[in-house]
């Protein structure tokens, strides 16, 4: 009795744990921070998703045929993440930009603590975890955006996670599939990327089928059951994954994307990472911290490890939006080696304190607790973010969208209006990035193009693009589409072009856009 | 004068050698072919390399090679010998190319055939940027110091980075036209990958691992197969990694030094990426430092100040340096150029870099070679290299490789170390330098047709310019990647910009960038400039807004280029 006594009262409830302090950290810094503007700014497509997902909220459907652009008015629309564009639109049309920004915090605060946890879970050193959590953080920070493939980076962990410990024996069969499939189901609906989760499956089946032949004859069976379990989860999964609006047209359309290099090639999220950026500084610390384990700890990999690395390390050269997946596969990997080097490193100086930090650090997390002053925390929080909603009155914490970005002024002083109207009959050819942001504040106007590649299609793709290069024959686009005004950054060529021609006039002007209209 | 593998393995056994069942491979050219003494072989001991290998004369008559397996390394003294023997007359070793000899004829032939032929002098216009270049410093016996190839910067100061190089280029153009230039890219690229085949052997790789090995690199590098001033850097990273490398190994002084400065001397004026022999010398430096070695430490800093030395014996002096590194450190430079910017692993040229990375990862993680600091950091920096600038991609395929290789080597298992043995016996025993030169002279020789292609190039455009000179008087605005091939076949011409973008600057590029890119100031740097007529790709923008201007016709037009000329 007094020992349990005592070790309640040795739990110190105003501390929260080091996994707990994570969470709270990422999520205030991305919540109160300008990161919260680059979250809704980097590209256009948090307001293209907010847009979708406010009219299946109004029209109480999943969304089957667009309703957003002159190109292709009406086309069949796969909803990719109907679900996720829900959840974001709720969050917008409740709190406005400051909601879809705590999700977006939330979310990737959560995922972050998630991989903390795998991490201890594998028994890793806390200060260690902690360190490595940072490095993926780092990794994963070029892609943090208000937008559903935040669900992507959540899920993969929890994939990664769960394969890892069935591979380990730490989790069963059953919870396998009680865990994974209900996922895969969800995963489909939430977003397009729900294929990482098969691709990992399948490197742990093809891991496991190498164990087989590389084994000692005891360890052949275990191994032979382990594939066996891989093979029927993927199966469980894909059907799992047909439980969508579109069935198998969503794999189909994903698949086709995938292998259409020139939809792919117009954003730069699908390109190969570009090193001269300071974005991909996280990437290459990690590939350092990965060279330096080689070199230094010279690690036996198991086979399913190299696989990992190899595979995911191909993804991210070839598309830097697949950087922050690579980050959060590999670190576990990273933890486990390194834990293991330090673990047997007895010798310096700088290890045993080293390990007397690491203990101490590790004794006070085991007595932390801290969840009620988190609740309160992120309580303090929304009611900061709510109250001005309820009282109808100014926001405390104001969020917009980046003016310098996107034509927030044009559209506000310009393009509401009554001459607006008048004079810019026709329909509008739009700069590619801002057509997700247009949508969402043009609402009774159509774009020409916005961020969804998959859905316009390679044709409608070479067609914007003869017109954004100012190629021959971007006339016969622009009478195709009965284009008659266009919207785009100050100094796009197309602007000098239709500056010197007598049948189009500059409706607007400012430091970042230029409209111009058809004088008809 | 053959013997018998049991005759031998008796006399091994009498003299106290016992067979072991360890594999490792013992090539020597043996003095006398009858016996083997204990005393020969244990005196070979201390000739043991890091790889396992040994190399020792044993006995014969100077035409047998001996092949020994099953050397414990660390017992030479009780360490088993399985001895066979092979015998060649003579005579056919003088007809038999070395294996290296014949990768390189090979690298020869393909990079001589179409398509690599044109592609070596038509993938931009450098090449005959270059020729252009170095034929007028022929003419005129003298090195180029102020601009006299295009009007934007008639007259402006030059620092001829690349100016020995460029005399080469342009003594072969002379003989041989395009082709000349399109066959000395050829040679010098293939003797790269020779001489990094050669040393790979000399280092005692597995002779099947280490051409493997070399015909990935090559792979790798072959985005960057063009005949421009690049190329020399690819052979003098060769050599002066070898020799780094050689001293780690033997640390013999003299050697390192003279072969470091001569490399210097002649590498400061073949190309601007000498400093990237510095870099790995430095790399070595710092590695002595932090290994506490200090002899190794003092030899390093000795070559290196001597080569810094050195390295001002070039037409610019320590001008040249700060030139150079000015460059380097210029985001605007490093955005700005194609060849600058990371690989774009989605295309087909990149995927023997992928394999390249693929073979470094896998090498590292199954094989879990112990190697130097100096070799870790050069794997680490140069790996950083390659992913920031897909140029420095052959730079790491050719430094990696050494550092790699013998890990790979090592895991060659017994099935593959048969005919690895036999092919590196044939090598030992080869001595067809005379054939493979022979070969080489034909290959090279033998002129072969090599054109820019008119579906790529303005040929037709230049041809009408030609013939219609007096229209074209004024001062011309051309396509970037165009300038050099302008350069070169339009000589009474001068060019707006071409492949010297260090020389033209931030400056006068922006302003070209605004023009092409038609932004507000776009016709003001057309009148700043004077410019009386253009030559653009037809489906390029300016010619859409020159259509619309008032005073601007358009003179020619076919499916490759445009040419607007200006009306008075």
């Amino acid at each position: 009795m007094s020992t349990t006594c005592n070790n309640v009262s040795k739990r110190r409830w105003w501390l929260p744990s080091v996994g707990l302090a994570i969470w709270l950290a990422f999520f205030f810094a991305l919540s109160l921070s300008n990161w919260r503007l680059v979250l809704i700014s980097a590209d256009g497509d948090p307001c293209l998703h907010w847009r979708i997902g406010n009219w299946m909220i109004e029209h109480r459907e999943v969304i089957q045929a667009d309703q957003f652009s002159h190109t292709r008015p009406g086309a069949p629309l796969i909803s990719k993440e109907w679900l996720s564009e829900i959840v974001f639109a709720a969050a917008g049309n409740l709190l406005d930009w400051n909601g879809i920004v705590l999700l977006a915090a939330a979310l990737i605060a959560t995922t972050l603590w998630l991989l903390h946890r795998q991490l201890l879970a594998d028994g890793n050193e806390l200060l260690l975890s902690t360190g490595l959590v940072m490095l993926a953080a780092l990794g994963c920070s070029t892609h943090w955006l208000a937008r559903p493939h935040l669900i992507t980076h959540l899920l993969t962990v929890v994939f990664a996670w769960q394969l890892n410990g069935f591979t380990q024996g730490r989790v069963s069969t059953a919870r396998l599939f009680k865990v994974l499939v209900p996922l895969s189901l969800l995963w489909a609906n939430l977003h397009g990327a729900f294929f990482v989760g098969f691709v990992l499956i399948v490197i742990y089946a093809v891991g496991s089928g190498i164990d087989m032949f590389a084994s000692k004859v005891e360890d052949r069976d275990t191994a032979h059951n382990r594939l066996i379990v891989y093979l029927s989860l993927l199966a469980a999964c894909l059907l799992a994954s047909l439980i969508n609006p579109n069935g198998w047209r969503l794999h189909a359309q994903v698949l086709h994307f995938l292998r259409t290099p020139e939809l792919a090639a117009m954003t730069n999220e699908f390109r190969s990472p570009n090193f001269h950026s300071g974005g991909m500084t996280g990437f290459l610390l990690v590939l350092l911290v990965l060279a330096v384990m080689l070199l230094v700890a010279r690690p036996r990999f198991r086979p399913t490890e190299i696989l990992l690395v190899c595979v995911w390390g191909y993804f991210a050269l070839h598309s830097a939006r697949n950087v922050p997946l690579f980050a959060l596969v590999v670190t576990p990997i990273l933890a486990t080696h390194l834990n293991q080097f330090l673990m047997q490193r007895h010798d310096s100086r700088l290890m045993r304190s080293y390990r007397k930090v690491s203990t101490d650090i590790s004794v006070l997390d085991a007595s932390a607790s801290g969840r009620i002053p988190a609740v309160l925390m992120v309580s303090l929080l929304i009611g900061v973010v709510v109250w001005p909603v309820a009282s109808n009155s100014r926001p405390l914490i104001t969020t917009e969208i980046l003016s310098n970005r996107f034509p927030v002024a044009t559209v506000e002083c310009c393009l509401r209006g009554a001459e607006a109207d008048k004079t810019l009959r026709g329909e509008m050819f739009n700069d590619y990035g801002w057509g997700g942001y247009l949508m969402l504040a043009l609402p009774n106007r159509k774009v020409f193009i916005d961020g969804r590649n998959d859905f316009y299609g390679e044709e409608l793709v070479r067609e914007f693009n003869q017109v954004d290069d100012v190629k021959p024959g971007w006339g016969n686009v622009v009478e195709k589409y009965n284009v008659g005004w266009t919207i785009l950054p100050r100094k796009h060529p197309l602007n000098s072009l239709l500056a010197l021609r007598k049948d189009w006039k500059l409706f607007y002007q400012d430091d970042l856009a230029a409209v111009y209209a058809r004088s008809r | 004068m053959r013997n018998s593998a049991a005759a031998m393995n008796q006399s091994a056994r009498e003299n106290g050698w016992e067979f072991m069942s360890r594999e490792v491979v013992i090539f020597a050219r043996a003095s006398s072919a009858d016996t083997v003494d204990a005393s020969s072989l244990s005196a070979a001991g201390g000739l043991v390399r890091r790889s396992g290998r040994i190399a020792f004369p044993v006995c014969g008559d100077g035409t047998n090679l001996v092949i020994l397996r099953g050397v414990d390394i660390n017992a030479p003294h009780t360490s088993p010998v399985n001895v066979a023997t092979v015998s060649t007359c003579a005579w056919r070793h003088w007809l038999l190319p070395s294996l290296t000899q014949l990768l390189w004829l090979t690298l020869l032939l393909v990079l001589l055939a179409q398509p690599w032929r044109t592609t070596m002098v038509a993938s931009d216009g450098d090449a005959c940027m270059h020729w252009r270049v170095g034929e007028t410093m022929l003419q005129s016996r003298q090195i180029i110091r102020a601009d006299i190839f295009s009007h934007t910067r008639a007259g402006a100061p030059i620092v001829s980075k690349e100016w020995l190089s460029e005399l080469v280029f342009a003594v072969a153009g002379r003989l041989g036209g395009l082709y000349g230039v399109a066959a000395v890219g050829a040679l010098v690229i293939a003797a790269a990958f020779a001489l990094l085949h050669r040393q790979l052997l000399r280092e005692g790789n597995d002779a099947l691992v280490a051409t493997s090995i070399v015909l990935l690199a090559a792979w790798a590098s072959s985005a960057h197969w063009l005949a421009r001033p690049h190329a020399f850097s690819f052979l003098m990273i060769v050599l002066w990694h070898g020799a780094l490398r050689k001293f780690m190994r033997t640390e013999k002084v003299g050697t390192l030094l003279i072969t470091l400065g001569v490399l210097t001397v002649f590498w400061v004026n073949l190309h601007g990426a000498y400093l990237a022999g510095f870099f790995v010398l430095g790399v070595y430096w710092v590695s002595a430092a932090i290994e506490k070695d200090h002899r190794k430490f003092g030899v390093l800093t000795v070559a290196a100040l001597s080569c810094a030395a050195l390295s001002l014996l070039n037409p610019n002096g320590y001008k040249l340096l700060f030139y150079n590194v000015q460059f380097l450190y210029s985001d605007f430079f490093k955005n700005w150029l194609a060849e600058y910017a990371s690989m774009r692993f989605g295309s087909i040229e990149a995927l023997g870099f992928i394999l390249w990375l693929g073979m470094m990862f896998l090498t590292l993680a199954l094989r879990r070679p112990r190697l130097t600091v100096s070799e870790g950091l050069v794997l680490i920096s140069w790996t950083y290299f390659a992913l920031y600038s897909a140029r420095n991609v052959p730079l790491l395929a050719i430094l990696s490789a050494p550092i790699l290789v013998p890990a790979i080597s090592e895991a060659a298992t017994a099935r593959w170390q048969m005919p690895s043995q036999k092919m590196r016996m044939l090598n030992e025993a080869a001595r067809g330098w005379v054939v493979s030169t022979i070969l080489a002279v034909m290959i090279v020789a033998v002129p072969q047709l090599t054109v820019m292609p008119s579906k790529d190039w303005p040929t037709g455009a230049v041809a009408f310019i030609k013939t219609h000179d007096q229209q074209f008087d004024g001062n011309m605005f051309n396509q970037y990647a165009w300038g050099g091939y302008l350069m070169q076949y339009l000589p009474k011409h001068k060019v707006f910009v071409d492949g010297r973008a260090d020389f033209y600057g931030e400056n006068l590029l922006r302003e070209f960038s605004d023009t092409t890119a038609l932004h507000t100031n776009w016709t003001q740097v057309l009148q700043k400039y004077d410019v009386r007529w253009t030559l653009m790709p037809t489906d390029h923008r300016l010619n859409l807004a020159l259509a619309l201007l008032p005073g601007w016709h358009c003179a020619y037009s076919d499916e490759v280029a445009m040419v607007y000329s200006r009306q008075e």
